[in-house]
């Protein structure tokens, strides 16, 4: 073994006083180094995960002791102790303006209290920027306005649309009270009389067989008038089809029994389109005031019922051979009639024309949508 | 020899008066009246009257069931369809399934008993919308069953085609330059080939195809 002495001076110790210098080295996010701004911000992505800062310090003397803390003002209440650790972890930085400071001391305890700073940007969210939000708002309450503004609108629509089918049934059950008025209890009043009288003429046979036959026909009559009136008001009868076969059936009866030769021209195959019950009531109507009209005035022999349609028009066309009429000349007494089937054909929503020429017979021809126009 | 006759009729007043007119007419013999189409169904075929008055809207089995479903019991007397509503449908379908003709009620007396008398001659009548829905009826079956199905004559299209314009026989007569009976020749055979067809299209119902 060797001998020597050492003299110690406490007063005379060499105490390190230089803290050493820090240095950034790097600065990772989701373990990629990260970029800077023009200002020289570090700027990382709202939608970070893990955000890395490596750091070192300048000193030579016993590196090993070298001490650190850090902490994101901003973010951390107070500085975090990492000891030797020379990086600092966070997770999920929210969004905000960041410093990110870091200091070291050297084994004597000397701080660098100056350390290094960094400053760093995280960007919010896109739902997160305040005028994306205002837009969302924005938007949510016009949209919340538009919705019920919309459905204000449907129900009053729909309200009005009631409105209208209930004004229209109510057109409708007076008009079927009208026609029971008219055709049915016009003819049961006849048949009452009529037997009044057939009850009186047991002296005088042959007026009382008159009176009898009298009963029959008006009796008839009403099986017929119920007949179409239940026709018009029956709701399986709203096809394209079934009111062409009513017409078919209708026109050749009445002109028959006013010894009127009835012609049809109408095309074979019908479609099976459903019609409106208001169309095929005004246009039956129409079509018998016009047959009423060739047989009271028209002095003809012979009537062509013309039908057509295509999917959206319906056409129906009535032409005699009788002595006719002009337009434009003399007005007739038919000219109120024609009045009254052109008020019938604008009500929904069709047209009535008439080519008449003296002594050439008269043309009446009616167009009507299949489809309602307001839909 | 009176003609004898059946008569369905549901509502009572109208099936007493038309017995009353049936009783009181000299040549005609009422054997049997049934109040529903049921009742009429298990006796006619027994009783087998030459002519059956059949009411079309009988409440239950309706009067073109009644003649469907006795035709396939028996060979159907001549019947004659009675009915308020001119209905092309339900007449048509009457004449298909074998009917012989048709009346709108209100019926005269007089009325009633020439067309008992008439129809027992036979032939049926053949309105415009009669022969509109009989050109239709023979287009679908085409349609269907190509090859096996009873086609018309040009003929007999030529004259449905006259009908439905509204022609009546006579003035098809005319415009075909044929005889009148011709056209009814033409008529009954169209009508045969109609129950033809019809009861064809009855089996295949009824066996399920």
């Amino acid at each position: 073994m060797r001998t020597g002495l050492a003299v110690v001076n406490p007063n005379r110790t060499l105490v390190d006083r230089a803290a050493p210098r820090v240095l950034i080295e790097r600065v990772a996010v989701d373990g990629h180094p990260a970029g800077t701004d023009a200002r020289g911000r570090f700027v990382f992505p709202s939608a970070n995960r893990r955000l890395d800062v490596d750091f070192t310090a300048t000193t030579f003397i016993a590196p090993e002791n070298v001490r650190f803390r850090y902490r994101i003002e901003g973010l951390d209440d107070d500085w975090i102790e990492s000891g030797a650790r020379r990086s600092a972890t966070y997770l999920r930085v929210p969004a905000g303006e960041y410093a990110f400071h870091v200091a070291a001391c050297n084994s004597a305890g000397i701080w660098n209290e100056q350390g290094t700073t960094i400053a760093m940007t995280v960007p919010p969210f896109l739902w997160d920027r305040w005028w994306i939000r205002a837009a969302c708002l924005v938007s949510f309450t016009i949209g919340v306005i538009a919705a019920v503004r919309y459905v204000s609108f449907r129900r009053l629509r729909f309200k009005l649309l009631r409105l209208e089918q209930e004004t229209s049934l109510q057109r409708e059950r007076a008009r079927i009270a009208q026609d029971l008025h008219d055709d049915i209890g016009a003819s049961l009043t006849h048949i009452a009389l009529l037997s009044e009288l057939a009850q009186k003429d047991f002296e005088k046979p042959v007026q009382a067989k008159e009176h009898i036959d009298q009963i029959f026909r008006s009796a008839r009559t009403v099986v017929r008038a119920l007949d179409q009136i239940g026709w018009t008001v029956n709701p399986r009868n709203d096809t394209l089809e079934l009111f062409v076969a009513f017409l078919c059936t209708y026109a050749p009866d009445y002109l028959g029994s006013a010894k009127i030769r009835c012609r049809l021209d109408v095309p074979m195959d019908v479609p099976p389109i459903p019609l409106r019950p208001e169309v095929g009531h005004h246009l039956y109507l129409a079509v018998k005031e016009s047959l009423h009209n060739v047989v009271k005035h028209a002095g003809a022999t012979e009537v062509w019922l013309r039908l057509q349609w295509t999917e959206e028009m319906m056409t129906v066309v009535v032409a005699d051979n009788g002595r006719g009429f002009e337009i434009d000349g003399k007005v007739s007494a038919d000219a109120d009639g024609l009045g009254n089937l052109n008020r019938r054909l604008t009500e929904i929503g069709g047209r009535c024309e008439y080519r008449s020429e003296h002594g050439k017979g008269t043309t009446t021809t009616f167009t009507a949508p299949l489809k309602n126009p307001t839909h | 020899m009176p003609i004898t006759i059946a008569l369905v009729e549901d509502n009572t007043a109208v099936r007493k008066s038309m017995l009353d007119i049936l009783e009181g007419a000299p040549g005609c013999k009422c054997v049997g009246s049934f109040s529903s189409g049921e009742e009429a169904l298990s006796e006619i075929p027994r009783l087998r009257p030459q002519v059956v008055l059949m009411d079309i809207s009988l409440t239950g089995m309706d009067g073109v069931e009644c003649v469907r479903q006795l035709a396939r019991q028996m060979d159907l007397p001549q019947i004659l369809m009675l009915t308020v509503h001119e209905d092309p449908d339900s007449i048509f379908n009457s004449l298909a399934a074998g009917a012989a003709g048709y009346l709108l009620k209100p019926v005269r007396a007089t009325q009633l008993l020439a067309a008992v008398k008439d129809v027992y001659g036979g032939g049926a009548p053949m309105t415009s919308s009669i022969a509109r829905k009989v050109v239709q009826s023979f287009k679908r079956v085409a349609l269907i069953e190509k090859p096996a199905a009873e086609t018309l004559s040009p003929r007999e299209v030529d004259v449905l085609d006259y009908l439905a314009k509204g022609f009546s026989y006579k003035e098809t007569a005319d415009a075909m330059g044929i005889s009148y009976s011709t056209v009814h020749t033409h008529i009954e055979r169209i009508y045969h080939k109609l129950h033809v067809q019809s009861r064809a299209r009855a089996v295949a119902r009824y066996l399920g195809v």
